[in-house]
């Protein structure tokens, strides 16, 4: 709960404070509500997940769970227990509290670290956003840094669809793509770059 | 990156958690010969699991449940069933993986490691684990079960392991547990269930669909 309403006043405080934001209109105040509605609220969390990379097929369990205050574990197994991961996550920090060698390189373990932070909606500094409708989906596209995360839901809010990255508008970097809930999470979650394929259930 | 597939999906099979209460085995050679002598008589194992993963980060167990076949020579079979379904078969020196999404089949001949690996699999079924020079094994007792700890000596191996018990029962010498301590410290504990011996297992349940 605490994290929620710290993510709350991290976007409310950009909207009051940066210059090109819309201003609060009850517009934007529905944007502001329907992304929160729609942050995963986990506790603990297990998914049947396989991982193809770079040619590589692996499945196991991936466990995500609600540490206290804004720290959420996330561990990935064998189905067989052999851990591959361990990762601690918090709104500011990221360790890697174990990783087998094979995986422990910088730029997997920052792109997935990215991932988790998009599928949590823990996505850091947020300096703007535009709200974007059409008839069944709802897409609030923010600025983080030098890049678009792009999330669209479907309009009621009940449901997040699909998370984007990209540098500009037209070219996407990570693409994520979610079904169903599970324990206020999505219930499938299918992240997929060229090399690099994850798929939770 | 296909050492550490056959590993990561292998080499849990032989796996088991260290218990105070035992005390170490003097006549070691003795031991030896009757464990090999027993394990002779058995041809096919069938039976029941139940895999816990105990993560230091959870207060809960993943717990997972299937089925085992072993056949001789060099034929094992684990599919699990709950909460998942995953099938892992090895039928000398092929592996064969299937899981929710794919199947996949490798060999494991072209790589020292997985021979290895094969071998201490197989050992731990038929009574020659403390033969395998890849472990430092220190054998102990109590009541009911012998109890090998075993340390790996590879390095590839101890990137992954920590330590491997496994737990035998005295009175058929078949083994009742494993317990794998991996290199972060949790560990995966498989208890052995409904063992059937030399019954219902044929060739047929060690090729891959």
């Amino acid at each position: 709960m605490t994290f929620k309403k710290y993510s709350f006043l991290i976007l409310f405080f950009v909207v009051a404070c940066t210059p090109k934001m819309p201003m609060q209109t009850t517009k934007t105040k529905l944007a502001n509500t329907c992304l929160q509605q729609l942050k995963p609220n986990i506790q603990s969390v297990i998914y049947n997940t396989q991982v193809n990379v770079v040619g590589n097929h692996l499945s196991g369990l991936l466990l995500v769970k609600k540490m206290g205050n804004d720290t959420t574990r996330i561990l990935f197994t064998s189905e067989t227990g052999i851990k591959f991961f361990d990762f601690q996550l918090t709104n500011s920090d990221f360790k890697v509290m174990f990783c087998i060698k094979k995986l422990n390189k910088k730029v997997v373990t920052t792109q997935l670290q990215k991932v988790f932070r998009l599928i949590l909606m823990n996505y850091g500094n947020i300096h703007n956003y535009e709200p974007l409708t059409t008839d069944s989906l709802r897409t609030f596209r923010l600025v983080n840094g030098k890049e678009f995360v792009t999330y669209t839901a479907f309009n009621d809010c009940s449901q997040l669809k699909h998370i984007e990255t990209s540098s500009n508008k037209n070219k996407p970097k990570i693409s994520i793509n979610l079904d169903g809930t599970k324990n206020g999470i999505a219930d499938v979650i299918l992240y997929n770059i060229i090399t690099f394929i994850l798929i939770f259930r | 990156m296909r050492n550490f597939l056959f590993l990561v999906f292998c080499f849990p099979i032989c796996v088991f958690a260290q218990l105070k209460g035992y005390t170490l085995v003097k006549d070691v050679p003795s031991f030896k010969k009757i464990f090999a002598e027993q394990s002779k008589k058995v041809n096919s194992i069938k039976c029941d699991f139940v895999q816990e993963k105990n993560l230091s980060v959870l207060s809960e167990k993943i717990t997972s449940k299937g089925t085992f076949m072993f056949k001789k020579q060099n034929m094992a079979r684990m599919e699990y069933t709950t909460p998942f379904k995953y099938l892992l078969i090895i039928n000398a020196d092929k592996v064969f993986i299937k899981d929710d999404q794919k199947s996949n089949s490798f060999s494991s001949k072209n790589n020292k490691l997985f021979e290895n690996i094969n071998k201490i699999m197989i050992d731990c079924v038929q009574g020659t684990a403390l033969d395998n020079k890849n472990f430092i094994a220190v054998i102990s007792e109590n009541e009911k079960q012998y109890l090998l700890e075993l340390v790996p000596t590879i390095k590839k191996m101890k990137d992954y392991i920590k330590k491997i018990n496994i737990f035998i029962d005295k009175k058929d010498f078949s083994v009742n547990k494993f317990d794998m301590i991996d290199a972060s410290g949790d560990n995966t504990t498989l208890t052995f269930l409904n063992k059937q011996f030399n019954v219902g297992v044929t060739d047929a349940n060690f090729v891959g669909k």
